[in-house]
């Protein structure tokens, strides 16, 4: 655990009460406001969407308990795209699964730079690596807020993008159409 | 370096292959099938949880250093007004006589939300009903099947009405739901439009509506909250009539309510019985800590606001070593001064949704006259009650807070739909469902534990639980809890979607976790297991829906690839 991190298991214990009726109806807000787009981010960076709704709804019932101290945190939505993504792949570890395979593409998948290559080529990434992409891309976060989200440093950051990124560029760059 | 290499490798990627990656990821995305959410189940999965207790040595010392406290946050593990409840004996394994068989079907519903059965099944649901579980999730439709396998739509519902719950009889298919509020009803507050309570009945199968307003005064609540609206609705027919029943809630406007000339310095909180004007904008921390914490990773632990004229939470107060103590806001920001209900002029159906109070409404058998019940010795709820009706009458189980840090449920049963009597409380957690076993009103949910539960009761205001993690084996692996997600108990006895699940994130297993198994027993001693992947003959990626009817148990699963979903049902019939 590296320093200002926090997981699920490791915010102050402290007994936290059940949430106000005052916490509630701004969970409720949250959760219709936030619940979508972290559902979707752990989509991409799983590859699996019925896992992501599994997660984001086990993180929003997590955040639910400790609303009124999750509810402060300058990026609730990140700190719950972490936690569905730890339990996500704690589930993942004990159902002794790979994660889904990656089709194999022959000469005649070549084509056109397209979504669903992008999608492939994430799945290739370690998820800690598609995590660090999908923060950055698809939640918008800076280097800082995807270190805050994901409990990690900043450096672990850069680097885990650093090297998504080349894997990204090779593995997109080989499919690129050739000039002509 | 680094940085040098990330921009040319970002520019790269952006010029050499012209791709666009947040545009390629959202595009991902979208493409996704994400089963839909639902905010009141995950409310209910949060509130029957009670995470392990240890009190920070500090919170009694935060607790003094504020003079100004009137409203404590309770911090420790509080066990006043727990109903004492009894471990049921004589549980085993045992013959629960259904033969299984696996179906695929060509219109198969996908994960609707509600079903409740009768000659004909109904559902309302945003799926396609397709045997492919993606599609469309724009439009709720009504759907109908005779074997609840096949579906078929009776109706599309247009944007002017959405529907929670659905219940038959007769024949005649009642829902509950909310309207745009019309002209003549509800009224923009805020640019936020307060909705109808309506029920509507169809007599042709679900296929033409007609509706009702619910009675509640919405037009008078909304001009004086910022938000009001019911939280969750339910509805049951039975032989002895139709009740149906939500629970209100509203955001109190306080400067439509508030006496002319208070003047209100800073936040403002709800208490039991009226406001508390908070004194401050600023909170205050015990000595040592403080309401905001900074990381060196960007990451920045804050108390909440206390912006004058708003509602105000409670706040968080941090050590160094991330140690919280939670305060009241209250406590945090100290009281002004304080106004009662009566003060405000706040009372009825206006102070029940501030509460957070359920409202109910009964029609007798066969009427689409609806009127209101008067839910005395109800407290303030925590989503909608669930109800279960049958020729005994009415059973309806609500969850409510006791005090300010446990779930409770609470038992109520009517033999009219009228008059109600409470059966005494089954514990600490939030229900899944309920229904009669064995002569017995039973509940099965989530305890204060985070165990799944068989919650029986003894008529006499006695209850007995449970524990399922008793019936499956072999027995769970230490740091595991057995959570239930779906479940409904119909004439064939209760059955139980299970999912055992780390609760630590790294607890070690020999058992393979994450696999759902169904739970069935038909008088809660004897308990048959099924594992879901075997019934399947192939692996399970989720379970949508578990019911119950007269002749068949229906288990709605989703199988095959992440990228090729398809929905099987599986079919229990009696051996």
């Amino acid at each position: 655990m590296t320093g200002f991190a926090f997981s699920a298991t490791d915010l102050p214990d402290v007994a936290p009460p059940v949430p106000s009726a005052w916490a509630e109806a701004r969970f409720d807000d949250f959760y219709r406001g936030t619940r979508d787009p972290v559902a979707r981010a752990l989509a991409v960076t799983l590859g699996d969407g019925h896992l992501a709704a599994e997660a984001v709804d086990e993180a929003m019932a997590r955040a639910y308990q400790r609303w009124d101290q999750v509810g402060g945190y300058d990026n609730p939505g990140g700190w719950v795209y972490r936690v569905g993504l730890n339990w996500a792949t704690s589930v993942l570890r004990r159902r002794r699964n790979a994660p889904e395979p990656v089709p194999e593409r022959g000469p005649h998948d070549l084509g056109p730079i397209a979504e669903p290559d992008i999608a492939v080529a994430l799945r290739e990434l370690d998820v800690r690596q598609r995590a660090v992409i999908v923060c950055r891309y698809y939640l918008g976060l800076s280097e800082a807020e995807t270190a805050a989200a994901l409990g990690t440093r900043p450096g672990t950051v850069k680097s885990r993008l650093h090297r998504g990124l080349r894997h990204l560029h090779a593995r997109l760059d080989h499919l690129r159409p050739q000039e002509q | 370096m680094n940085n040098d290499l990330d921009r040319d490798l970002e520019s790269d990627l952006d010029s050499d292959v012209g791709l666009d990656l947040d545009r390629g990821l959202a595009q991902a995305a979208a493409r996704m099938y994400v089963p839909p959410g639902d905010v009141d189940s995950v409310l209910r999965r949060g509130r029957g949880r009670q995470r392990r207790r240890r009190v920070v040595a500090g919170a009694l010392t935060a607790a003094a250093f504020v003079a100004t406290t009137v409203t404590a946050v309770s911090l420790a593990g509080r066990d006043a007004g727990h109903t004492p409840v009894a471990t049921e004996g004589q549980v085993g394994r045992g013959d629960v006589g259904l033969a299984w068989r696996k179906v695929a079907p060509m219109s198969g519903l996908g994960m609707g939300s509600a079903v409740r059965q009768g000659s004909v099944l109904y559902s309302v649901s945003t799926a396609p009903g397709q045997a492919d579980v993606r599609g469309d999730q724009r439009h709720r439709v009504v759907w109908r099947s005779t074997d609840g396998v096949e579906w078929s739509p009776a109706s599309t519902l247009g944007d002017d009405l959405y529907l929670s719950d659905l219940t038959s009889r007769d024949n005649r298919v009642y829902a509950v739901g909310t309207a745009p509020a019309t002209s003549a009803v509800g009224a923009a507050v805020g640019g936020k439009a307060a909705s109808d309570m309506v029920v509507g009945w169809s007599d042709d199968g679900g296929r033409s509506w007609q509706r009702s307003r619910l009675p509640v005064d919405m037009k008078a609540m909304a001009a004086r909250t910022t938000f009001v609206g019911p939280s969750g609705m339910q509805v049951a027919a039975g032989p002895k009539g139709t009740v149906a029943v939500a629970t209100m809630s509203a955001r109190l406007n306080l400067s439509s309510v508030l006496p002319a000339g208070t003047a209100v310095p800073a936040g403002w909180a709800v208490t039991a019985t009226g406001v508390d004007l908070l004194a401050r904008t600023t909170p205050s921390c015990p000595a040592g800590m403080s309401p905001e914490l900074r990381g060196d990773e960007g990451r920045r632990l804050k108390a909440g606001a206390g912006a004058s004229g708003e509602e105000t939470g409670p706040v968080s107060c941090f050590k160094p070593d991330k140690a919280t103590t939670l305060l009241s806001p209250q406590q945090a920001f100290g009281v002004a001064g304080s106004l009662t209900w009566a003060d405000l002029h706040v009372d009825g159906d206006l102070l029940r949704a501030v509460r957070r109070q359920p409202v109910a409404f009964v029609a007798k058998a066969g009427s689409t006259t609806f009127e209101r019940i008067e839910m005395e010795g109800v407290a303030e709820a925590m989503g909608a009650p669930m109800l279960h009706a049958d020729d005994d009458g009415f059973d309806m189980v609500v969850t409510s807070l006791v005090g300010e840090s446990e779930a409770r449920m609470t038992v109520l049963h009517s033999d009219d739909g009228r008059r109600w009597t409470s059966l005494g409380s089954p514990g600490r957690g939030s229900p899944v469902a309920v229904g009669r076993l064995g002569g017995r009103v039973a509940v099965v949910g989530m305890s204060d534990k985070s165990e799944a539960g068989l919650f029986r009761s003894d008529g006499a205001g006695g209850w007995s639980s449970t524990p399922l993690a008793d019936v499956v084996e072999p027995q769970l692996p230490p740091h595991t809890t057995l959570a239930v997600s779906s479940a409904d108990i119909g004439p064939l006895g209760l059955v139980a979607d299970v999912l055992a699940i780390p609760t630590n994130g790294d607890g070690p297993g020999s058992k393979e976790l994450g696999a759902h198994r169904l739970l069935v027993s038909r008088d809660g001693a004897a308990w048959g297991e099924f594992d879901v992947d075997g019934l399947a003959a192939e692996h399970v990626r989720a379970v949508g829906r578990v019911l119950v009817t007269a002749d068949r148990v229906l288990v709605t699963a989703t199988v095959g690839r992440a990228d090729a979903p398809r929905q099987v049902v599986l079919v229990g019939s009696p051996s």
